[in-house]
């Protein structure tokens, strides 16, 4: 990771606090108790830490996801798609297989979330390689028809007996295993923490990685060197939307441990949010997501203890992103005079 | 089961509901046509009526004017646009990451005012929107009158703007010049034409229609503000555009279509059917899938739709 771009994101990090302390203040409270607040729930005891971990591996990996497309210059809107698909899959076979050992049960169905979501970005990802369309628009169109299929699957062909429309529970044979006791975290980040360190292997550390890296720096560059780009587009959807399909497999086999409808919305989204202010680096991801899983989580102890709303946070979120977006473009933009003058 | 469909009154209140659900896509939709039209592709057109929806309800709320409603709509809607177009154009950044920026802080400002202003619960505050008109005479015709001239102004108003549209964008210089930017942003700027204020142009027409569309909800279709009430709407209209293959008269047909998928996905759940409703509420988006892979080739879609003009590169 380049220090510029840490530097730069750590002062876009700051300045949205900033000025999200003066609106705190506009409201009448002073905007480091209200912070202090915020810390305090997301860290002040064992049990709130947890939930912070549980929102962060999540974040983890969406965000992890849609780097890795724009690694290769593909904008994948699709992760909140990919992750319930991922979900799907997860659910259906660890319920379907629920006769099986864990330690093939387990990993089966770690591995069916990333088939599915694979599946769910490599459907945009093979319409841009063999038919040249927008990804952007398919991965979203693909968004609303995975939350209707898995709302369909929910109530009608997976859905237990009962009144709720919801899946019977998975074996705790494909659960995983709780990692600290008395919280809500269990191995899910150890996994999460694994698949970083690989994508950033293959990414940065591997003759295919620097291929897709290629790609996404100057696809006209990338044909001339030789290089197939379609088939990286192809293939860094499939990657790109099994890593977001993870995100649903520890959602259902870590959290929830069964299928309900309205799973995790949001994780999707804020995947897009994560990977920029990341810089797209998995270790700047893991790092953001974490940040996110803070604010998350100590938004609610501050909306509670000071009355500041929770809707604080995308606010903040939101000037983020923008100042990190902003400032990339400006860089752009002093390149580009820098090299008219040379010129 | 099929008796409960095939009667006038179920039938009467289908294309009702269709009209009145297909009303904020089509203002939304029409804007987005002059935006991509010239280049820029603008998902952020959720975040763009978020405001549109909390301007109209606070416009209303606070003038206890309709009309005021709908200026307030309008002026949101632009500002919150040239948020993105300053990002998008003046920044050379990219559209679709920019467009991601308005929606997540549309989200939370909007909300974030709202409840500044409301409280964190309660009952949502309702206000007085814009009621029925029937126009005379025709609206006594039996059943055609009902369906067609029983709506609020609002409605009437972006039927008209459906020929406006086509009038704009294929028989005015302003249209053609849009055209050229979105086809062909180089050739337009050698011969004259200012790219990026054309951009720009296009942006508030999208942001002062999309605005409108928001507004629409909050002050003629539920007269209320609710968090999350556009509830993914930007996000069809991105579809219908596609869709209707970047023409009125086809976003036209695309509006009534995802229209009337939807007010028959509420009907027959109304109604207690067993059916699987989602698939319905699918449709629209597999028909686009469907579209964009088989009818609609390259060359409809603007040649330069998406991608920044950066002057002075090749």
């Amino acid at each position: 990771m380049k220090t510029r771009s840490i530097i730069l994101s750590i002062s876009s990090i700051l300045l949205a606090l900033v000025l999200g302390g003066f609106l705190i203040l506009a409201q009448g409270v002073n905007p480091l108790t209200a912070y202090y607040h915020l810390i305090r729930g997301a860290f002040g005891s064992m049990g709130s830490f947890g939930e912070t971990i549980v929102k962060t591996v999540p974040l983890i990996f969406t965000g992890l996801g849609v780097a890795f497309a724009y690694t290769c210059g593909l904008i994948n809107i699709g992760a909140e798609g990919q992750l319930l698909m991922g979900a799907l899959g997860a659910t259906t076979f660890a319920l379907t297989f629920s006769y099986l050992p864990r330690i093939i049960l387990f990993p089966m169905s770690v591995l069916a979330a990333f088939v599915f979501g694979g599946i769910w970005g490599g459907i945009p990802g093979i319409l841009k390689a063999k038919k040249g369309l927008n990804e952007i628009i398919n991965t979203i169109l693909l968004n609303y028809i995975a939350i209707q299929l898995v709302s369909w699957a929910v109530k009608s062909p997976l859905r237990e007996p009962g009144p709720y429309p919801q899946t019977a529970q998975l074996p705790q044979t494909a659960w995983f295993a709780s990692l600290i006791p008395k919280t809500r975290i269990n191995t899910s980040i150890l996994l999460a923490l694994v698949v970083a360190a690989i994508v950033w292997y293959f990414l940065y550390h591997t003759a295919q990685g620097y291929k897709m890296r290629v790609v996404g720096f100057n696809r006209h560059a990338a044909e001339y060197a030789g290089i197939n780009v379609n088939a990286n587009f192809l293939w860094a959807m499939i990657i790109s939307g099994g890593l977001a399909g993870l995100a649903g497999s520890v959602e259902i086999m870590g959290i929830q441990h069964r299928l309900l409808d309205g799973l995790a919305s949001g994780y999707g989204f804020d995947g897009i949010a994560i990977a920029l202010i990341g810089q797209t680096h998995p270790l700047g991801i893991v790092i953001t997501a974490f940040l996110f899983g803070v604010l998350r989580t100590g938004a609610n102890t501050m909306q509670r203890s000071v009355g500041i709303q929770t809707s604080l946070v995308d606010i903040i979120q939101g000037m983020v992103i923008f100042f990190v977006v902003a400032a990339n473009s400006i860089e752009w933009l002093k390149k580009k005079k820098a090299n008219k003058e040379v010129c | 089961m099929l008796k409960m469909i095939f009667t006038e009154a179920f039938m009467v209140g289908l294309i009702i509901s269709t009209i009145r659900l297909a009303t904020p896509l089509l203002y939304a939709a029409l804007g987005e046509m002059f935006s991509q039209r010239a280049g820029v592709t603008n998902i952020g057109l959720e975040g763009i009526m978020t405001v549109g929806t909390l301007a109209g309800f606070f416009g209303v709320f606070i003038t206890g004017n309709m009309w005021m409603g709908v200026l307030a709509g309008i002026l949101g809607g632009i500002l919150a646009n040239m948020v993105f177009a300053f990002g998008a154009i003046t920044l050379n950044g990219d559209q679709t990451v920019n467009g991601m920026v308005v929606n997540i802080l549309a989200a939370g400002v909007c909300t974030y005012i709202y409840r500044t202003f409301f409280g964190l619960k309660g009952e949502p505050t309702q206000i007085n929107g814009f009621s029925d008109f029937n126009i005379p005479i025709l609206s006594d015709i039996p059943v055609i009158g009902k369906i067609f001239f029983s709506h609020n102004v609002l409605v009437y108003l972006v039927f008209i703007l459906v020929p406006v549209a086509w009038i704009i964008l294929y028989k005015t210089t302003f249209g053609l010049k849009l055209r050229s930017v979105g086809e062909h942003p180089k050739a337009a700027d050698s011969l004259g034409i200012n790219v990026n204020w054309t951009r720009y142009l296009a942006l508030a027409i999208s942001g002062s229609m999309a605005g409108l569309g928001g507004a629409y909800l909050s002050i003629a279709y539920m007269n209320k503000y609710l968090d999350n009430m556009v509830a993914g709407r930007g996000f069809i209209v991105l579809a219908a555009v596609i869709f209707g293959k970047w023409k009125p008269q086809g976003i036209l047909g695309a509006v009534l279509l995802f229209g009337f998928a939807d007010a028959l996905q509420l009907r027959l759940q109304a109604l207690g059917f067993q059916i699987p409703y989602q698939f319905l509420v699918m449709l629209p988006y597999v028909l686009t899938l469907v579209a964009l892979v088989g009818v609609i080739g390259k060359t409809v879609a603007p040649a330069a739709n998406g991608q920044p003009f950066k002057r002075g590169t090749r």
